[in-house]
């Protein structure tokens, strides 16, 4: 028992506090706790991560010793941005020579509209550099901000992105003054003066309480007695350390959903489809494509902001949504849920006879349009009609949301009484009304990513997935799945992050030292927040259209669990998956290389075009050791090739397989196996910039590399 | 018959291959031509062997040299502006300091094309005016599709007020300038509400712009302003001789300008001493290099060729440091170079016109126009309802060189309507007018279009697509309105 070693993972929920303890090497899970999410706690959610970590480690008798990695969510940046829980903040902008008129105006943010009738406060100071910095000057604009109520500082300098000395001074002085400060230029490094600054603000109004959580979260923990590494969701999935969210509070954004769909990747390993988390109100819809979730800008309000976060899409219906009657008809279900309203669910219901249906406001402002059941005679209604029930009366719900069917066909015949029809029929209907919300959106969401025409899966998660995804995948025509253990995904997902930042820089035309700096700067950053170096894959980004160059650089927390307890899957059983995902039989299939952590699988297929030309595909595969698809490819070619003529190759295959249209080149998809990496050039727009990454990515290498090339379009 | 059988099915394949990117334009549209031209060789007595090999690919080729050699020294122009740094520092700035108001920027740039072509025309203007104007474009978010898009709208706005543009109605349709002048404002603020709708809708729809209200304080105010300033115009326009404010302008501007290109000298004798040691950097007066040409053009009547001439020099001394005369021929070369697609698809385009109108210098009546006029006139509706409905479907007949183009028919569309189709001549001016809004913005065809798509790395049909929706309803609105005013 002493060599085991446990990630902790704990979800900060809309109701509830979820933490799990996670088996490092075999995956299992070893322990789960919950405890209400403290929004209202002088410490804020904070105090429930302290308390769920604590029940967790006492009820599954953990020893603090084991514990390797702590990660959380935190729905506290979010909560504050909402309900305008943030501190005023002072701009200090700088600029000089003819720039200054424009800077002047640029950095005056006024009132920040953080959401409908919620205000951030700033207050701004100019200072000219024409003639340089006087720290005598920065000094009574500070002075004056904190006069005015200003309990943050952002220093915003024009063309900061190139030269930020002058920021970096008025950061040193205000901090020296007792002011949080944030640079704005150190925190995006993307041209746009008034979006910079405000993203800055947004960062810097969230300092003073979130110095606070974390150093409390740190305290607790230690005394605690646990030593490992403690850890924060960010906005794009990923996970980053606590000295991090110190920094750059904005990077927390999203941390709630984005747990869930780290669990999708990491737990589920989905790498193509779409997920969705359906709590007791709402569903969290996301995209994955390629092992990544899909990423948009942030925005606070109706402004831009320079941060990505997951593009996640919510809707107001979940597990425990509530059953609306119009005109004696099933109208719609949600946003009102059971437990806001205070009722049971049907399908845990353990008294349904006797109960008659009523329709009702539940909470002051809601219609009065939504069903619920009563005792005769009773002035309350007591139990909901929800999609769960609805799911367990259609024999829909295996795990989680499994309750009593018999009773949850009662409470809907009870429906069926006042209505019309069969207690089914009304289920079916509500399990309708659920999937006209969610279909729309999942649909939305391929068509944005142009995969409208792709088979995606779509994934389950959280307690109500049952209730909700079966039916609108079966709407869609996809096919569907629950997670393992849906109802702690989150948690799960935090436990398993994956350490994650990126780094994103405004360049017209990038050069080749352009790519490395981005793609050096993003590694640099992750291996400071302890990602294992050989773990690390770097994804470069060149937007032609943003003109903007990117580098997202992802590792696993350096803690070697990939001594893996479990049993690997044998090369039969990796074939045998290979040979599904190629859509031929396992004797078709190739293995083309292999390391030990990657193998690259392909074959040939006889497809015929329009139905009658008979033409070969070479569709390929790349799983890793355990069996889980990293990519696959409907035709590709795969070359097995020594580090020193990766360049060569990549530079010639990209450019002579590159599809030209009337708007100019469009270079084929590449990538490299490396021994334990897959490195992605998707992202670069021209052959030369993916044999100036192919090279980056080959240094050092000295085994055989695989070199995958695929038309696109 | 048969013959004009064999053009509408070349037609259909050849669009049929382009939008479904079998085949791009640069290779569809001169098989199409070919393809016409050696359909009318083999089917009609009247066109012969030497007609398609001399005339269609031969001649036809030729056809828009002008246009290409305009594109040539506007590619050098623009790779002058590129090499020496001027465009990056003028892309970063407006990013930097006016990152944040992509629907000002846009209306604005719109406005200011506008303007500028209600006095010049012709690709050489286009160019000039984007280089002033994508750049900043590019930096407020605004896509390149959309930033195409605000120029194409801008060109055609300026067009429909374009006094030269008149003279065709004039003198072949029999109108009086008033006639046409008051019909062309129409056609103005109609074009322009399409134009302000496009910005806002396209930038509301990619997230650039999320203020409603401040959408429509823009799009209101915009639509009031420009009223104004286009009924001025339009009683400018109609005057005779040339505006009066030309003559002191010339002299200001000239004067203005010697003695910069003199301040420009005396800043070069001044760095001379330490002229090795020069580091590169942008000075203030090499943001001026696309305004050098473009006053050139609308302030001293200059040929689009020799000002770019005195732009590329003035680009040249504007930005002198070390190496910086290698730099331009360097300059002049590569930016040739980036041109070559454009000409190449120019070349193309030649050879379908020349198809369809037949080459030039050349006696008797070219079958492939014979073939089609009757279908057209046969067409041509004469009830009001018809007239706004049939024409209003049938517009997007003017893409592609397609049957109800009328540039590529020119003056023979009019004479077809008129007098095969027995509709009175003002009403044939609203169709032209109208339906030619569709060809002018959306035309893959069009010089500007393969210019603008060129230099903004989309496809230029991908940029008809986007843009045909506002046009189309453009065209139907102003058929409308001419159907009101002429079919009673």
């Amino acid at each position: 028992m002493s060599a085991r070693r446990v990630k902790v993972g704990i979800d900060v929920g809309g109701t509830f506090t979820h933490a799990v303890a996670v088996d490092a090497a075999t995956l299992e899970l070893v322990g789960k706790s919950v405890v209400p999410t403290t929004h209202h706690a002088r410490e804020g959610v904070a105090r429930g991560v302290v308390d769920a970590l604590q029940k967790l480690l006492l009820e599954a008798r953990i020893a603090p010793s084991e514990v390797v990695l702590v990660a959380h969510s935190t729905t506290q940046a979010t909560n504050a941005l909402l309900e305008g829980d943030v501190a005023p903040v002072g701009i200090v902008g700088l600029a000089a020579g003819a720039a200054a008129v424009r800077a002047k105006r640029e950095t005056r943010l006024g009132d920040v509209e953080l959401a409908r009738g919620v205000h951030l406060r700033t207050f701004s100071r100019f200072l000219d550099t024409a003639h340089g910095l006087k720290d005598d000057d920065a000094r009574r604009a500070l002075d004056e901000l904190a006069a005015e109520g200003a309990r943050a500082v952002v220093a915003s300098q024009a063309f900061g992105v190139e030269d930020r000395v002058h920021e970096e001074r008025v950061v040193e002085l205000a901090r020296e003054r007792g002011l949080p400060a944030t640079a704005a230029s150190e925190l995006s490094q993307i041209w746009g003066l008034r979006i910079r600054t405000r993203t800055a603000v947004i960062n810097a109004s969230m300092l003073p309480k979130m110095l606070e959580t974390a150093n409390l979260t740190e305290s607790a923990l230690k005394e605690s007695g646990v030593t490992a590494p403690l850890m924060v969701l960010r906005s794009d999935g990923g996970i980053m350390d606590i000295e991090a969210m110190r920094k750059r509070p904005i990077l927390t954004m999203l941390s709630g959903p984005a747990a869930g769909v780290a669990a999708a990747l990491l737990y589920e390993r989905l790498s193509d489809g779409v997920f969705v988390e359906v709590g007791g109100t709402s569903s969290d819809i996301c995209l994955i494509r390629r092992g990544r979730p899909r990423l948009t800008q942030g925005s606070v309000g109706r402004h831009r902001l320079f941060v990505r976060t997951l593009d996640v899409r919510t809707v107001g219906v979940g597990g425990g949504s509530m059953l609306r009657v119009r005109r004696g008809k099933l109208c719609e279900i949600g946003p009102r849920s059971a437990h806001i309203a205070g009722l049971g669910y049907d399908a845990f219901e353990e008294r349904p006879e006797g109960l008659e249906a009523r329709v009702y406001a539940p909470l002051e402002r809601d219609p009065a349009e939504y069903v619920a059941l009563a005792r005769p005679g009773a002035e309350r209604a007591s139990v909901a009609l929800t999609t769960t029930g609805a799911a367990n009366v259609l024999g829909l719900a295996h795990g989680y949301s499994k309750g009593d069917a018999t009773s949850a066909t009662s409470c809907w015949s009870a429906l069926a009484r006042t209505i019309g029809g069969s207690a089914q029929a009304a289920a079916e209907r509500a399990l309708d009304l659920a999937a006209d919300k969610v279909a729309p959106v999942v649909k939305a969401l391929l068509a944005e990513a142009k995969l409208g025409r792709e088979r995606l899966p779509v994934v389950g998660g959280g307690g109500g997935a049952e209730a909700v995804v079966p039916w609108t995948a079966k709407r869609l025509g996809l096919e569907h799945r629950i997670a393992k253990n849906a109802e702690v995904i989150s948690a799960i997902g935090a436990a398993l992050g994956i350490v994650q930042d990126s780094v994103e820089r405004s360049v017209l035309e990038p050069s080749e030292s352009d790519l490395e700096a981005v793609r050096r700067e993003a590694e640099a950053s992750v291996v400071r927040m302890g990602a294992e170096a050989g773990s690390i894959e770097v994804h470069v980004e060149v937007d032609r259209r943003a003109r903007v160059v990117r580098a997202t650089a992802r590792g696993t927390p350096d803690l070697r669990t990939r001594e893996l307890g479990g049993k690997l899957p044998g090369e039969d059983d990796l074939r045998a998956v290979a040979a599904r995902i190629l859509k031929v039989e396992a004797a078709a299939v190739t293995k083309l290389s292999g390391s030990d952590w990657l193998s690259v699988w392909t074959a040939e297929r006889r497809v015929r075009l329009l139905g009658i030309f008979p033409v070969m595909r070479t569709p390929l595969c790349v799983l890793d050791r355990e069996g889980v698809v990293r990519l696959a490819l409907d035709d590709a070619e795969a070359t097995t090739c020594p580090p020193h003529e990766v360049e060569a190759l990549v530079r010639r295959r990209a450019s002579e397989l590159a599809t030209f249209g009337d708007g100019g080149m469009l270079p084929p998809d590449v990538f490299l196996v490396k021994s334990a990496q897959l490195a992605d050039l998707t992202g670069l727009a021209t052959p030369d910039q993916m044999a100036a990454m192919a090279r980056m990515e080959v240094r050092g290498a000295a085994a055989p590399l695989v070199v995958i090339v695929s038309r696109r379009g | 018959m048969l013959l004009a059988l064999w053009i509408a099915g070349v037609f259909l394949a050849g669009l049929a291959t382009m939008v479904a990117r079998v085949l791009p334009a640069i290779l569809a549209l001169p098989l199409m031509g070919i393809a016409i031209a050696g359909g009318a060789a083999v089917l009609s007595p009247d066109a012969t062997a030497s007609d398609l090999f001399a005339g269609v690919i031969g001649a036809g080729s030729l056809r828009l040299h002008e246009a290409m050699v305009v594109a040539l020294f506007g590619g050098m122009l623009s790779s002058q502006m590129q090499k020496s740094g001027t465009a990056e520092s003028l892309v970063k700035g407006g990013a930097e300091l006016f990152g944040e108001g992509p629907l000002a920027v846009s209306v604005l740039s719109m406005l200011l094309a506008a303007l500028l072509f209600t006095s010049v025309g012709g690709l050489g203007a286009v160019i000039l005016v984007a280089l002033v104007v994508l750049p900043v474009l590019a930096t407020t978010g605004v896509e390149p599709v959309v930033a195409g898009g605000v120029l194409l709208f801008g060109i055609s706005l300026g067009g429909t007020l374009n006094a030269g543009n008149w003279v065709v109605y004039q003198s072949t349709l029999g109108l009086a300038p008033n006639e046409v002048a008051s019909f062309a404002l129409i056609v103005f603020l109609l074009t322009l509400a399409a134009g302000v709708a496009f910005v806002a809708i396209e930038l509301a729809r990619s997230g650039a712009e999320r203020r409603p209200a401040h959408l429509a304080g823009w799009v209101l105010g915009t639509l009031s302003l420009a009223g104004l300033g286009a009924w001025l115009s339009v009683r400018g326009g109609t005057a005779e001789g040339p505006p009066a404010w030309k003559a002191p302008a010339q002299l200001v501007l000239g004067g203005l300008f010697a003695l910069l290109v003199a301040w420009i000298a005396i800043d070069a004798l001044r760095r001379a001493p330490r002229w090795r040691r020069e580091v590169a950097r942008v000075r203030p007066w090499a943001y001026l290099i696309p305004l050098v040409p473009l006053a050139g053009v609308v302030v001293f009547d200059l040929p689009v060729l020799p000002a770019f001439v005195i732009g590329i020099a003035y680009a040249w001394i504007a930005t002198l440091r070390p190496g910086s005369l290698s730099m331009t021929v360097q300059s002049l070369v590569e930016g040739a170079q980036s041109s070559i697609p454009a000409v190449l698809l120019m070349i193309g385009i030649g050879v379908l016109v020349t198809a369809v109108i037949g080459p030039a210098g050349r006696d008797g009546a070219w079958p492939v126009l014979a073939a089609i006029e009757p279908y057209v006139a046969a067409c041509v509706p004469t009830t009001p309802l018809g007239y706004v409905v049939g024409f209003g479907l049938a517009a997007p007949l003017s893409l592609y060189r397609g049957p109800l183009n009328v540039w590529g028919l020119g003056f023979g569309t009019a004479a077809i309507l008129t007098t095969s189709g027995g509709l009175p001549p003002a009403a044939a001016m609203a169709v032209l007018f109208s339906v030619g809004q569709v060809q002018g913005i959306c035309d893959p065809t069009n010089t500007a279009n393969v210019w603008l798509a060129n230099e903004l790395r989309v496809d230029p049909q991908t940029l008809m697509l986007r843009l045909l929706p506002y046009a189309w309803a453009l065209a139907f609105a102003g058929l409308a309105v001419g159907a009101a005013l002429t079919m009673r």
